[in-house]
């Protein structure tokens, strides 16, 4: 890890970056399927519920601010214990990047490249991410402003576009359904705000100004469900829930409703790269967070011994994507696992993050 | 020189040739035409042919249509292949014929085809067709646009947007009205006049004077495996309900002669009283006088305010009409239950669906018309 500090703006750009990618593949879909009439409702369930996590977030990241993640385990427990938690950490973060990889790469050949060999696209899209996770964070933070800026402009674009399709009609009738409700906003919450924990591994201390840094977050956290607000608000209310629920990407699907001066059609395709964007930066960032950890559990300083821990790493990745592919089916319908799973990954690490900050009360600081 | 390399890489190997078409070896299908027969499937496919027009017109068609079966209407695209030597690419298409045959029984089929294909927009036109073959609709050629698809589009939105009787139906909509399940879907009918065969000549357009052309007939809905057309009347009440209007024409007699307004803005909306069994339609719309052969002199107020009003009963009256249909067919078009199920839902779970026969919801109209412009005169002639 090298000396360079960043912005609290940069680092609010990798956390907006890294709680947007699960939106498109994942969390839409599901949410729109089930909560249904009662969205609105989910929607602000799980505001209210973003807040616990991020709380839980802020602990651990305050927390002795010149660590990182796997120094701060390494600190507060005995070093096996330690280590096997920091393998558990990374493993679970390593299947999440798995799924979201896969839903990346299946949304790519279904959408786009429906005639191209799936193996040809894992690998064409997972070589910037090989590119990125080598690199340290204050590229991360570079990548992440450069992502942000375009995203911008298209989301600015193309909400305000949708906006004038939206049919008030589409939202009736609002049934506040307490079971439905829940069920997708714990979904909405964990899957959206969980990768924001691979940041921990950018010790405070790094960050420019870090007294600034909790309300900085608080205001992206808030910026960020306002993006997600107005994403379900013209999913909602351009295509209604029924025709919504019926499509495995309904957030690409609307975009389909766009086209500029009434003649220049298919511009979705387009307007979709911002959920490209955050995916694939997302992926890079839990991979060079898995390998900064590695480093940081068994002491490895040789670059060289990390390289090769990288290629074995990035090897099982690629391997395990395409492994996944010809059972895209299976697992989009099989009740609705391409959720669930992730959904029980998230949380068995929100749980041990929880555990980690009550741990982080027994020892005092150094 | 790692850089470089790179870069050298990215040239060669991201060009996007992999698996690519010429745009020679494609086919650009701009509409299609759904029918059955005797258990199968009948797909007609229009694609363009690119031509060049001459100095005095085109003398080969612009067009071609080639027909495939199959069990399915993914089978009977792909035996296609068969006949064509073109890849087709249904990205452009304008709209989609439904023949009868599939209008009554295999909605559901035409929906998963039309939708489930990631290339196809969400945006082309359903069109239904009653009196012809989609086929003789999809080989008629026109005196208007060398693409004739992209001008039976247009008149269905031209008439929507200029005359009323009719509209365009979006695959969206369709699908939206499907899923909702509680309104019957309305479509625009089309048929043709004159001989078909003559229609799909080129020499059909040497004529000025061809009484060969397709047309917007009616709209139309179905109900039990039956096809209920909506005469003028019923179709302009329909649209205006569902605020399809934008220039609607108005035409009202009066002593001397007749009338006839423009809409210039026009906006309906239900409201219901469910505790006395009442909806109210509430209506506001603007119009401009733009032809007048009456007695009564324009320039008085009391005879705009007169005017207003026999405007305002015309229009109740049509939306008078498409209720009475939607009563005398126990079906619901103008989508009241729907209303009823997002705004009272409590209601609707437990009462009688409206239109059937021991539902007993009357109707109350509140439609209000402002003469807004009387054209360049100041009263009349």
């Amino acid at each position: 890890m090298n000396n360079y500090k960043i912005s609290n703006l940069s680092f609010s750009f990798i956390v907006l970056c890294l709680i947007n990618s699960s939106l498109l593949g994942m969390v839409f879909p599901y949410l729109v399927r089930t909560s249904n009439n009662s969205i609105l409702y989910s929607l602000g369930i799980s505001f209210i519920l973003g807040f616990i996590i991020l709380f839980v977030f802020l602990k651990l990241f305050n927390y002795e601010p010149d660590k990182t993640l796997t120094e701060k385990i390494n600190y507060f427990f005995p070093k096996p214990i330690a280590i096997v938690i920091n393998i558990i950490i990374d493993l679970l973060f390593f299947l999440m990047v798995i799924i979201i990889f896969w839903r990346f790469s299946t949304f790519i050949s279904s959408e786009y490249l429906t005639e191209t060999p799936s193996y040809l696209i894992t690998l064409l899209l997972a070589s910037p991410i090989l590119l990125a996770m080598l690199k340290d964070f204050d590229i991360a933070a570079r990548c992440a402003t450069i992502i942000i800026i375009g995203v911008l402009i298209l989301l600015i674009f193309s909400r305000t576009t949708l906006f004038t399709y939206i049919k008030i009609d589409n939202f009736k009738p609002i049934i506040f359904n307490l079971k439905d409700s829940v069920k997708g906003s714990g979904v909405l919450t964990i899957l959206q705000l969980m990768p924001l924990f691979t940041a921990l591994n950018i010790p405070k201390n790094k960050i420019i100004n870090n007294t600034k840094t909790t309300r900085s977050l608080i205001f992206t956290y808030m910026f960020s469900f306002s993006i997600i607000s107005s994403m379900i608000i013209t999913i909602v209310g351009v295509m209604g829930i029924n025709t919504a629920s019926l499509y495995s990407y309904p957030s690409y699907v609307v975009l389909k409703n766009i086209s500029l001066l009434n003649f220049i059609n298919n511009i979705e395709n387009f307007s979709v790269i911002f959920w490209i964007m955050f995916m694939s930066f997302t992926c890079a960032f839990t991979l060079y967070s898995i390998k900064v950890s590695i480093s940081k559990t068994f002491n490895i300083n040789s670059n060289k011994v990390l390289n090769i821990i990288i290629l074995i790493l990035f090897s099982i990745f690629i391997g395990l994507i395409l492994f996944m592919i010809p059972y895209e089916n299976f697992i989009n319908k099989f009740k609705d696992a391409y959720v669930i799973i992730p959904f029980y990954i998230y949380s068995l690490l929100f749980v041990i993050f929880i555990l980690i900050s009550l741990f982080s009360k027994l020892k005092p600081r150094c | 020189m790692k850089k470089i390399i790179i870069v050298l890489i990215v040239i060669f190997l991201t060009t996007g040739c992999f698996n690519y078409r010429e745009l020679n070896d494609l086919g650009i299908v701009t509409a299609i035409g759904i029918s059955k027969e005797e258990d199968e499937f009948i797909l007609d496919v229009q694609l363009v042919n690119i031509i060049e027009a001459g100095k005095n017109g085109i003398s080969e068609s612009p067009i071609t249509v080639i027909t495939g079966k199959g069990k399915t209407i993914f089978e009977a695209a792909r035996s296609l292949n068969m006949k064509s030597s073109k890849i087709f690419f249904i990205s452009n298409l304008e709209y989609v014929l439904l023949d009868k045959s599939v209008l009554t029984s295999d909605i559901e089929q035409v929906l998963d085809y039309l939708t489930r294909d990631t290339r196809l927009p969400l945006n082309f036109l359903v069109v239904a067709t009653t009196d012809n073959k989609p086929k003789d609709i999809l080989s008629a050629l026109s005196q208007f646009d060398i693409n004739s698809a992209s001008n039976l589009s247009n008149i269905l939105k031209l008439s929507e947007n200029r005359y009323g009787e009719t509209y365009s139906l979006t695959i969206k909509d369709m699908l939206d009205n499907y899923l909702g399940g509680m309104t019957n879907i309305v479509y625009p009918n089309i048929a043709l006049t004159g001989d078909e065969k003559e229609l799909a000549d080129t020499d059909n357009l040497k004529t000025s004077d061809s009484d060969n052309y397709v047309y917007v007939k009616d709209l139309i809905y179905v109900k039990d495996d039956k096809v209920i057309e909506l005469n003028k009347d019923e179709a302009f009440g329909y649209n205006f309900i569902n605020n399809n209007i934008n220039n609607g024409t108005i035409t009202c007699e009066c002593d001397g002669g007749y009338f006839t307004a423009e809409t210039l803005k026009s906006n309906f909306g239900y409201k219901d009283n469910l505790k006395n069994n009442e909806m109210i339609i509430n209506g506001n719309i603007e119009v401009e006088i733009v032809s007048y052969n009456c007695k009564d002199k324009l320039g008085n107020t009391k005879v705009t305010e007169k005017i207003a009003n026999q405007i305002s009963d015309e229009i109740k009256k049509y939306v008078e009409n498409s209720i009475e249909n939607a009563e005398n067919n126990n079906s619901d078009f103008i989508g009241v239950n729907s209303y009823i199920y997002k705004n009272n839902n409590k209601y609707f779970n437990s009462n009688n669906k409206w239109a059937n026969e021991d539902n007993n919801l009357s109707f109350k109209y509140n439609i209000k018309t402002d003469i807004v412009k009387q054209g360049n005169l100041r009263s009349d002639i």
